[in-house]
């Protein structure tokens, strides 16, 4: 016999309805917490935002580290800091672990940080006065204001070949000053002596990433071939006669300092090389924006030697040449950029610069020579092209000139 | 159907057994509604949006004062503050209230605003 008990059915159908509300109940409950965390995460996301503005409106290079208190809450605290990185800055801001999450790491912002150019401070081209006229010949092309000698700009012959465009500048000419404009001479010996760490690891496991928030490591030797070695972050490469950088060979974000620094054809990266000696480019590299290279030429290179920076041809360079001279040398130093290379950024020589390739900036020397196997020409420019209207807007240089003169600016997030 | 018997039951029995039911039922779903209508979070959320929306328009277009619109039901209210220690910072706080004026949410972020001399291209 078959028992009706309709009321047994009835509780256990009353059961699975409060075992249904309840899990509707806990699934909201889960949904909220979600929400709420991630709303709290998007707070955070901001802070760290608020943070980078509050160190880029600080002019210096460098801020301590410290922990803030954005909006004075007691739930905003974060932890900040700059610090120079070549001749960039590194800034970074961190959040605290969220104690409802303590298992999620803490939220972090890191950026490389340069400051911002226009187009007063970069011309296209600034030619200090040696009372002596720019020659212009062959395919040569200047587009952009220009800084020129009183002596003015001139149609000029090399090899037989005259000047094949129509008009001889594209863009305003104004008269320049005997000397370029001032270079950061201090700052930059500062750089270079903090650089140059007395110790160092002789070798680093590859590949290796070494975080901007971590400190800094040092690779030194007195001659290294960086090989096969893939590093990037915070690394200081130096030797105290020369380092190799291979096509093989992968680096982001590094210093490289020696007295000579050669980068081998094909080579593809992303690196600040500063050289006292001698600064090789091979044919077809590639250093991405923002890469720096720089022949600082100081007391303690020979007097006599010729220092150079070479670029070979097809090498493209995104970001920042410069080369000058702490001493006084009757063989000025000087940089070379050879047929299809493309420097897109900035060039600065305190000495003498042969271009014969392509600058999408400013450029702005003391003297162009142009050698060819019949003479050497004086200001002169041959099928080379600066056009300061291939630089974008968004280009962020590094702390060169007039520091703290214009913002600061994020050149490239790292983390 | 011939040898199974059904023990019949008295009126009382289901009338209890649907009672019983009907109240399980009505609790539940009351508990289960009343979470639900009581959720700010799902306003809280979409107010964010807005919210979000404001901030990144107002960043982008260089919006820095105090300010006030309605999108969605929602009530948007900028305000601008200094921030920072060289006066080019500035927080910009946007809270969203429902059309009642009950609060629901605020994003803030400071910005830094500094330009150079001739910095436009």
């Amino acid at each position: 016999m078959l028992p009706a008990r309709a009321l047994f059915y009835a509780l256990l159908i009353a059961l699975l309805i409060a075992m249904l509300t309840a899990a509707l109940v806990a699934l909201t409950y889960f949904y909220q917490a979600e929400l709420e965390d991630n709303l709290r995460e998007e707070q955070q996301i901001r802070n760290l935002r608020s943070g980078l503005a509050l160190l880029l409106e600080d002019e210096a290079r460098s801020v301590a580290e410290q922990n803030r208190d954005l909006h004075g809450q007691n739930n905003d605290w974060l932890r900040l800091a700059k610090y120079p990185w070549g001749l960039f800055s590194v800034a970074w801001a961190e959040t605290r672990p969220n104690p409802l999450a303590p298992q999620r790491p803490a939220l972090r912002k890191i950026a490389l940080v340069g400051e911002s150019t226009n187009r007063s401070l970069l011309p296209a081209l600034y030619l200090a006065d040696r009372r002596s006229p720019l020659a212009l010949s062959g395919f040569t092309t200047i587009r952009g204001d220009v800084l020129l000698p009183q002596a003015g700009i001139k149609r000029g012959y090399v090899d037989g070949q005259g000047y094949l465009g129509d008009q001889l500048v594209y863009g305003s000419i104004q008269n320049s000053n005997s000397q370029i404009p001032e270079l950061p001479i201090d700052a930059l010996r500062q750089e270079l002596n903090r650089l140059q760490f007395p110790r160092g690891t002789p070798s680093i496991p590859s590949p290796h990433y070494q975080s901007f928030r971590d400190s800094t490591l040092y690779l030194r030797g007195p001659s290294l071939n960086l090989g096969q070695l893939d590093l990037s972050g915070r690394i200081v490469i130096q030797a105290t006669d020369s380092i190799y950088v291979g096509r093989e060979t992968r680096l982001e974000d590094v210093i490289l300092v020696a007295p000579t620094i050669l980068i081998e054809a094909g080579f593809e990266g992303s690196l600040q090389a500063l050289a006292t000696r001698k600064l090789v480019v091979g044919e077809a590299a590639f250093l991405r924006y923002p890469s720096v290279l720089g022949l600082i030429r100081s007391e303690a290179a020979l007097p006599n030697n010729i220092n150079f920076l070479d670029i070979q041809s097809n090498a493209e360079i995104r970001g920042l040449v410069f080369v000058y001279s702490e001493v006084y040398s009757r063989t000025p130093e000087r940089l070379v950029i050879q047929e299809g290379a493309i420097v897109k950024g900035q060039v600065v020589v305190g000495g003498n610069l042969e271009l014969r390739g392509t600058v999408l900036g400013n450029v702005t020397c003391s003297q162009f020579v142009l050698r060819t196997p019949s003479s050497v020409y004086s200001n002169h420019l041959h099928n080379a092209v600066i056009a300061r209207p291939g630089l974008e807007p968004y280009y962020c240089g590094p702390f060169f000139y007039n520091r703290g003169a214009f913002p600061q600016k994020v050149a490239k997030w790292l983390e | 159907m011939v040898g199974v018997k059904l023990k019949a039951s008295t009126l009382v029995e289901p009338l209890a057994a649907m009672t019983l039911l009907m109240v399980a039922f009505g609790i539940g779903m009351s508990i289960y509604l009343n979470i639900l209508s009581s959720d700010h979070l799902e306003r809280t959320s979409k107010a964010n949006l807005y919210l979000q929306q404001f901030l990144e328009e107002s960043k982008r277009e260089g919006l820095f004062y105090d300010d006030e619109k309605v999108i969605g039901g929602y009530r948007l209210s900028r305000t601008i503050e200094p921030a920072g220690e060289y006066g080019d910072a500035y927080l910009i706080n946007i809270e969203a209230e429902d059309i009642d004026g009950n609060f629901l949410h605020r994003v803030k972020e400071i910005v830094y605003v500094r330009t150079g001399p001739n910095e436009t291209e």
